[in-house]
């Protein structure tokens, strides 16, 4: 194109003038091509001058010392441009590069902080990589035996367990490319540190050797995931130890206050049964009576108590799983009622059930255990002779259950205390087991329980879901 | 409540069997002791065996069998099919509140009724003396049955609630007539699924919610405190004998 322009403008220019056409030629050349490409253009363009402008024409031979100079000049000039915009163009590059690494070292670090489980993550990451870098990717993790673990989206690739071993092993990146293994199709790399928990290895192609630069900004890449994968292992493990120790600390609470609960009505069955042994002929018939009553009405708090234990023993079991069934809160209440009437014979109870109620999924036996401690619990706090209103009807999405006493009332405080496990209530022997086990109760069954005040009195109202008929 | 079973029932002073035979298979022997003690102090003859062996070996003539359910050699339930196997003793079962669904796989095994431990004397009497009372006259089923308010005569198919007739549909008829084929004894849910809505139905518990609901809401003054027709929680229903 340039010897096009140069003919064109052959009689107004001299050969200096096509000269410098031809050096703007070469700055788009240099941009545009690779370094060598951009030097050929250059000593090409020198030749086509003297071919094409410098008599004698159509020759490669040069007339004049003059000539020679400006050949030598432009040939000088455009060298020397073309290598200056190139060199221009690598930094730009390199520069490009090194923003786009950062950008996807940053877009993995913001990938991986979506989830906070460590196998999670090692899945994530190996998707990611495959992704990002278009190369089958697995994960390896050593796990707490000493095996490993492989975390991968491309379970056909090429992998090898053995290359991520020694990788892991040696703290040390291996493969295409590398020092060590270098004829492996593949790359590994391990996670920081001298003594890393895992490894990242790439299935490569036959007959492509990633460059040094390329390495180390996988070796980046590949550091930050392990960084962010070993700081969820870790966090993981602690919070397993603070469960632990919470359960644990949480049993140690049950024992003490079970131990505690338990004495108070063995202290009373083995005064009873130890007087009435020792001084039964002596007494009355009534002060026997009243003994051998208190004995029975001990044993069955006992009874009480053993049951809510086993309960709470079983649902607090993660896995612990109800016998749902289709049950009916009339038959669940009109039972336990039945029940609480013969336990509590001077109080007062009544029960108030709204017509064609929905049935609830659920389980008998614990729903009326979960009345029974809410109305003995209403006993307790309202007296021998208490008024206790047991009522349930429809709910806006599902059934409630209220159980209103007129009692002294609920402790200062928030209510919601009432049902945290053993949070003693302090004012009766009793710990909270009972209120801890009647929300466990309602919140297996998909429902919830809730305490509010009353004047006089409290209620404690718990709302289960039905299936809207 | 004044209640008798049947038109040909005796009063329940002409007994003409004294000392009934009680055979009692519990390995607890703290339990079966005071068991014995109290049967025996109420008029019966209380035998004790602590093995399912045991029992087998030494069942004689025993009139009610008194079983618990967690033995040490083999599952009482093998026991009640045992039984049930060769006559209709009745079987009166002891489950710890931990066994419930081993209580009603007894039950659906041909058990007659069930007391959860820990339980009272006075309780454990008024079972057994039920479970004797309904054998003695199981055999003669009475075409009309009348328990306190109510008057079933199964041959006009027609129910009397305080001397009015009640209307029941064709399945409320035979859930009733199901309960009331057995006054006073449990019927699980699933012998009253098999036998009201068939053998493909024994899982669909809310069919039946519904038509006892039905059923006593036409037979119940209250239906949430049934005099009558009686709830064994989670376990299945009765109809009263008394």
């Amino acid at each position: 194109m340039a010897t096009a322009i140069g003919v064109a403008l052959d009689r107004t220019m001299s050969v200096a003038g096509i000269a410098m056409v031809y050096l703007l030629a070469i700055v788009p050349a240099a941009l545009l091509l690779e370094r060598f490409a951009g030097l050929l253009t250059s000593i090409l363009s020198v030749s086509a001058l003297n071919f094409f402008f410098v008599p004698p024409r159509y020759t490669f031979e040069v007339d004049g010392a003059e000539y020679w100079w400006t050949l030598a000049i432009l040939l000088a000039l455009s060298l020397a441009l073309s290598s200056l915009i190139a060199r221009l163009r690598d930094r730009q590059q390199r520069a490009e590069t090194a923003t786009r690494q950062s950008l996807q070292l940053h877009a993995l670090t913001q990938a991986l902080a979506t989830t906070a489980s460590p196998d999670a993550m090692c899945l994530l990451a190996s998707g990611w990589f495959s992704q990002a870098l278009s190369l089958p990717c697995a994960i390896y993790l050593r796990s707490s035996e000493g095996s490993l673990v492989r975390y991968t989206h491309q379970p056909g690739a090429a992998f090898e367990a053995s290359a991520a071993l020694w990788s892991i092993e040696h703290a040390r990146a291996l493969g295409r490319g590398s020092p060590d293994w270098p004829n492996l199709p593949l790359w590994c790399a391990p996670f920081a540190g001298r003594d890393p928990g895992g490894c990242v290895q790439l299935a490569l192609d036959d007959g492509w050797t990633p460059g040094a630069d390329l390495h180390a900004h996988w070796l980046a890449l590949v550091q930050q995931a392990g960084l962010s994968i070993e700081r969820a292992q870790a966090a993981e493990a602690a919070s397993h130890a603070r469960e632990e120790a919470s359960s644990e600390a949480a049993r140690n609470t049950l024992l003490a206050s079970l131990s505690h609960d338990l004495r108070t009505p063995l202290a009373g069955i083995m005064g009873s049964a130890g007087a009435l042994r020792t001084q039964g002929e002596a007494m009355s018939r009534a002060q026997r009576d009243r003994l051998l009553a208190n004995l029975e009405d001990e044993a069955r708090d006992m009874t009480l108590m053993a049951d809510n234990v086993l309960q709470v023993a079983r649902l607090a079991q993660p896995q612990s799983q109800l016998r749902l069934q289709w049950e009916s809160a009339e038959e669940i209440l009109g039972d336990t009622v039945a029940r609480v009437r013969r336990r509590w014979p001077a109080a007062r109870i009544t029960l108030r059930v709204t017509r064609d109620l929905p049935p609830v999924r659920g389980e008998a036996g614990l729903l009326a255990q979960l009345v029974t401690n809410l109305v003995d619990n209403a006993v307790r706090h309202g007296g021998g002779h208490a008024h206790i209103a047991i009522s349930a009807g429809r709910a806006r999405e599902g059934i409630f259950i209220a159980v209103r006493d007129h009692g002294a009332g609920l402790p200062e405080g928030d209510c919601e205390r009432l049902f945290e496990r053993f949070g003693r209530q302090g004012r009766d022997g009793a710990s909270g087991l009972g209120l801890a086990l009647c929300r466990m109760i309602a919140q297996a069954h998909g429902g919830r329980i809730a305490a509010r005040r009353c004047t006089p009195g409290a209620e404690f109202r718990i709302d289960l879901p039905a299936p809207s008929t | 409540v004044h209640a008798r079973r049947g038109i040909q029932d005796r009063p329940a002073g002409a007994i003409d069997v004294t000392r009934p035979d009680i055979l009692i298979v519990e390995d607890d022997s703290a339990i079966a002791q005071f068991l014995a003690a109290s049967l025996a102090a109420s008029g019966m003859a209380p035998r004790v065996t602590s093995t399912v062996e045991q029992a087998q070996r030494e069942m004689g003539n025993a009139q009610v069998l008194v079983v618990d359910l967690g033995l040490p050699d083999r599952d009482g339930v093998e026991l009640i099919r045992a039984v049930r196997a060769t006559g209709t003793t009745p079987i009166l079962v002891l489950s710890a509140r931990s066994d419930e669904m081993q209580k009603i796989n007894a039950l659906d095994c041909g058990a007659d009724d069930y007391l959860t431990k820990p339980f009272a004397v006075g309780e454990l009497l008024a079972r057994v003396r039920a479970l004797l009372r309904r054998a003695r006259t199981a055999p003669a089923a009475p075409s009309t049955l009348r328990v306190g308010e109510l008057v079933f005569d199964c041959r006009s198919r027609s129910l009397l609630v305080r001397g009015q007739a009640v209307h029941l549909t064709p399945l409320e008829y035979r859930l009733f007539e199901r309960l009331a084929r057995e006054p006073g004894r449990i019927v699980t849910h699933r012998q009253l699924l098999a036998d009201v809505w068939g053998p493909e139905h024994v899982d669909q518990l809310q069919y039946l919610r519904i038509y006892m609901g039905h059923l006593r809401a036409k037979v119940e003054a209250r239906a949430a405190e049934p005099r009558y027709l009686l709830t064994e929680l989670g376990v299945g229903y009765r109809l009263a004998d008394e």
